[in-house]
């Protein structure tokens, strides 16, 4: 396995940029992670894999509108999103 | 002061007793670092079950109108505009919230290095906390007024730093306390629980938090015992000692577990036993807490929440840049393999199979349980490291520190961990683990050693 490829084509598909020297490190300390990973392969698992430890049930609930009680302009709100001069509307940030 | 003393006090005094502790928390801060946010006291006092107890919250439990950052960068100026389940039943019951207590980034770390705001030990400054919830176990270790924390622990970020500060530390099982509101690592993991020194303290924290909520849909629907009234156990525990993680543990710590177990021979029947999946558990652990953190984080790109900038190129350039910004070196690490574990090719390799580990261990323990009331391990290898000794460790030397807390993390099983004495004058602990929704033994287990 070439890392120095694996490191570079995930920074790719997770979104993340990666300095030539982060890719370096990190393609050296991943090699490793790896190997110490594999030692899985010694252990013989002919079971059925489990997703969560301790089994849940799914419940259904009536489709009921709930109140929501977040106020949308209580003062909190305001250290994530700005709020006009007239205090009548929400600016979000620039997305497009 | 100890809980119980404080909760027989009149209103007015424990308004005092609460200003006094709020005081001695912002004093801890300047010496030992256990906070990212403190709060500060409104001055009222309500009735509940902690008639006015502080209590501090793992910085990745939502709290409304109070910064809540998972250690991260990445959300250095988010304020949730919600509580945590947690965080409501806590105010509910007359909690006062002290402040958020430092943590690895997202709870990515042993040591409580991996962040911005790095807590001391609360026995050797030159020592680290413990990770994730090292803030926790500092504050619970420094403060003498009353005063619970709640924490969160995915692979062992309770047991090693309550273990490292010499605190109660309990995990209760996956899905005993809703997760609503907990800023995720890894969903499949992530249980929340509760620091103390006091046994009391434990029970008490625990009878208040856990339930089942319809807003976490892996929370249980099992009832929440009185755990605040359990005594010692009124009969014998037959106890299984995990003989195998000897060989991980510094020799000293391993005889001194013993010994604290010999002493109460009376009320405990003890066997030796071998776990075979030991070894195995560790990393089927870090394949599916990776695998599936690397999912989590994809959520943090710079629109939805936390670091925002001026977009510049097409989404996919900002997204990574910001992300490159905002994550520190062991999130994009743990991006980088989770997502290496999980991709065509390697899946069946890494992620499946470490999924069906996790099914061989969950059914050893199983076994293990129709013999044994508890199982009993050390909480840690060895003492607190110095900080220097782990500033420059590779990373899969840090991982397999934690050996001795995954097995029960990865099943999902409540552990308990308890100070049992000092090596070099740092604490060292044992801890116990149940099987799942039996809280109750694992608080009657410790009290058997308080004050012993």
């Amino acid at each position: 396995m070439n890392f120095d490829e694996i490191v570079e084509k995930i920074s790719k598909i997770a979104r993340i940029n990666l300095s030539e020297e982060e890719k370096k490190r990190f393609s050296k300390e991943i090699e490793n992670v790896l190997e110490a990973f594999s030692e899985i392969d010694k252990i013989n698992a002919n079971v059925e894999p489990t997703f969560h430890p301790v089994e849940s049930e799914y419940e259904l609930r009536e489709d009921v509108p709930e109140k929501f009680e977040i106020d949308p302009f209580e003062n909190i709100i305001k250290e994530n999103i700005e709020i006009t001069k007239d205090g009548k509307y929400m600016k979000g940030p620039k997305i497009l | 002061m100890k809980i119980k003393e404080f909760l027989e006090k009149d209103a007015k005094t424990r308004k005092e007793i609460v200003e006094k502790a709020f005081e001695e928390a912002e004093k801890i801060q300047e010496e030992y670092s256990p906070f990212i946010t403190l709060n500060k006291f409104d001055g009222k006092i309500e009735e509940g079950k902690l008639k006015g107890i502080p209590v501090s919250f793992k910085d990745s439990i939502c709290t409304k109108g109070i910064r809540t950052t998972a250690g991260s960068k990445i959300l250095m100026n988010y304020v949730p505009p919600f509580d945590a389940h947690v965080v409501e039943k806590i105010k509910e019951n007359g909690g006062k919230i002290l402040g958020k207590t430092a943590m690895d980034e997202f709870g990515f770390g042993s040591f409580c290095i991996n962040t911005f705001i790095i807590p001391k030990n609360a026995y050797d400054k030159e020592r680290v906390s413990g990770g994730s919830s090292g803030g926790a176990a500092t504050l619970t270790a420094k403060m003498s007024y009353p005063h619970i924390a709640i924490a969160e622990s995915t692979g062992g970020s309770i047991t090693t730093p309550a273990s490292f500060n010499g605190v109660y530390g309990l995990t209760p099982t996956y899905g005993r306390v809703s997760r609503y509101g907990l800023i995720d690592y890894s969903n499949s993991l992530d249980k929340i629980g509760i620091m103390s020194k006091e046994i009391f303290g434990i029970a008490l924290g625990l009878e208040i938090i856990a339930g089942k909520d319809p807003r976490d849909m892996t929370s249980a629907n099992v009832p929440v015992a009185s755990y605040s009234k359990i005594g010692k156990p009124n009969k014998k525990l037959k106890i299984g000692v995990i003989k195998n993680t000897e060989k991980y543990t510094r020799k000293e710590i391993f005889s001194e577990m013993m010994n604290k177990l010999q002493k109460n021979n009376d009320i405990l029947e003890i066997h030796d036993v071998e776990m075979n999946t030991l070894d195995y558990a560790l990393y089927s652990y870090y394949i599916i807490a990776m695998a599936e953190a690397s999912t989590n984080l994809s959520k943090y790109c710079g629109l939805r929440y936390g670091l925002q900038k001026e977009i510049e190129g097409n989404y996919n350039e900002y997204f990574s840049k910001i992300r490159a910004e905002g994550f520190g070196d062991e999130a994009k690490r743990r991006i980088i393999i989770g997502t290496f574990v999980r991709m065509a090719g390697y899946k069946d390799k890494y992620y499946e199979k470490a999924l069906k580990v996790r099914t061989l261990v969950i059914n050893e323990f199983s076994e293990k349980f129709k013999d044994f009331d508890l199982l009993v391990l050390p909480s840690t290898p060895n003492i607190a490291p110095k900080f220097k000794e782990v500033e420059r460790i590779e990373p899969i030397e840090a991982y397999k520190f934690d050996i001795l807390t995954i097995p029960p993390n990865l099943a999902g099983l409540p552990h308990l961990t308890i100070p049992i004495g000092k090596l070099e004058n740092m604490p060292i602990g044992m801890q116990a683990i149940a099987n799942k929704f039996e809280e109750e033994k694992l608080i009657s287990f410790g009290y058997i050693f308080e004050n012993d």
